[in-house]
């Protein structure tokens, strides 16, 4: 029994062992980021953090935007095969698949946020001139979708907006754009009477809501964001 | 701390050594001049940076050790192994990246020309080696690496036929291995040092005592 418990133990140490041996940094590399930040109306934004960091949060890099808007600094670039990312008024997170949608995570809530990402296995790069980057205000829709009572309606509907924390592929050819970001589909069948949504987006943005109606041809309706707080009530 | 009782074990060590060597050598002292076989320093060592680099602007140094093997060639050749080592905390993360502390070590050779005059002992010597900066990020560990050459005139005073002191100088250029795009080359192309470190000397041979 003492000797099966020894084992166990043994094991658990290998596995700790090599849990800590895990090295997520390159050896002998450095990358230079840099960029200016401004709002919508190209007017620069001070005193926003750059992070740059890996999937697991280490923070490989960091620096603030001037009163000109501007940032430089000095990062440690990850290792394939775990992601390096620049997040622009985001807080550290472990995988932006997953925290997308959480404005808990942007540090200025007057602006929305944006998450540069490299996933790719090539790391050549040495310099990441991310250019202008324009931060939009942040706006939140308050939606309700209401299912009249003694309707036996039903609804499929999908959302298509910006994120408030949005994506962008550092490989891509345009880092002022977004990549699309869709609301999860939902199915409400005659069931479902009220339902309450929040979607977190970025002022001046619209928000498609796409739907079908008791299996009828697909139509859209484009929600604008003209205010940080939105309400928008749809009744069938 | 555990590199520190390292070097005091291996300080032990090299010192047995050396009183063992002194007390099988009694018996054939009066055989002859005597002959000198080498000598080990072992002291701390204080780095200290110049130029425009990551070690200048990016790095709060500290104290470190060092630690020489010289053994006599021809005439007032020594050549031998080298170690050192210091310490540092990253004073500008911006500068030079996002980690907290680093550690540097140095494992090479070295060649020396050596003069004895009285107790005193001159010598000046050029070093090369590999050069590692362990590097002590969030949750993690990575390193820089480099080509250290260095040039050291020391000098040491024997109060006794096998034990002395010694202080010496180091001017060292680590040529660094650092992938960066241009505009940080001039940070890590290379790191300066002019390095002071003084300790025990441990002489091997009779020679001295003929002098």
């Amino acid at each position: 029994m003492r000797r099966k418990h020894l084992f166990q133990y043994f094991l658990l140490g290998m596995v700790l062992l090599f849990q800590s041996c895990e090295v997520d940094i390159m050896n002998d590399k450095r990358v230079l980021v840099t960029g200016t930040i401004v709002n919508s109306d190209n007017n620069p934004i001070p005193n926003i953090s750059v992070r740059s960091q890996t999937t697991r949060n280490a923070i490989l890099g960091e620096a603030i935007s001037d009163e000109n808007g501007q940032f430089e600094f000095t990062s440690l670039m990850s290792k394939p095969p775990y992601n390096f990312y620049i997040a622009v008024n985001s807080k550290p997170f472990g995988e932006i698949w997953y925290y997308h949608y959480d404005t808990e995570l942007i540090e200025n809530i007057d602006y929305s946020a944006k998450a540069f990402y490299d996933e790719t296995s090539n790391r050549n790069a040495t310099t990441y001139n991310l250019g202008v980057i324009q931060l939009n205000k942040y706006a939140k829709l308050n939606l309700h979708i209401n299912n009249i009572p003694g309707d036996t309606n039903t609804l499929e509907f999908k959302l298509d907006y910006d994120s408030a924390i949005c994506r962008v592929d550092l490989n891509g050819n345009d880092f002022n754009q977004c990549e699309d970001e869709d609301f999860e589909f939902r199915f409400l069948d005659s069931e479902y009477s009220d339902i309450y949504m929040n979607v977190e987006s970025q002022l001046g943005s619209t928000v498609d809501f796409i739907y079908k109606l008791n299996g009828e041809p697909e139509q859209s309706i484009s929600i604008p964001l003209t205010n940080p707080e939105n309400t928008y009530v749809f009744e069938y | 701390m555990f590199l520190n009782i390292r070097t005091f074990v291996l300080a032990l060590f090299i010192s047995s050594t050396a009183l063992a060597q002194q007390t099988e050598t009694t018996k054939i002292d009066s055989l002859g001049p005597g002959k000198n076989i080498g000598n080990i320093s072992i002291g701390p060592y204080f780095p200290i940076a110049f130029g425009d680099n990551f070690a200048n602007n990016g790095l709060d140094l500290k104290m470190g050790a060092r630690f020489s093997f010289k053994i006599n060639t021809i005439e007032d050749l020594y050549v031998g192994p080298y170690f050192s080592f210091f310490k540092s905390n990253v004073s500008n993360p911006e500068l030079i990246g996002n980690y907290f502390r680093s550690n540097n070590y140095v494992f090479g050779g070295m060649v020396n020309y050596e003069k004895h005059i009285g107790d005193f002992d001159a010598s000046i010597g050029l070093g090369i080696g590999y050069s590692t900066y362990r590097n002590h990020a969030t949750g993690d560990n990575f390193s820089d690496t480099a080509t250290a050459v260095w040039l050291n005139p020391e000098v040491s005073y024997r109060f006794s036929n096998y034990l002395g002191v010694y202080a010496s100088t180091e001017l060292r250029h680590d040529f660094m291995n650092v992938n960066v795009p241009n505009e940080l080359k001039d940070t890590f192309n290379g790191a300066n040092y002019l390095n002071i470190s003084f300790g025990l000397r441990i002489n091997l041979g009779t020679a001295h005592k003929y002098m």
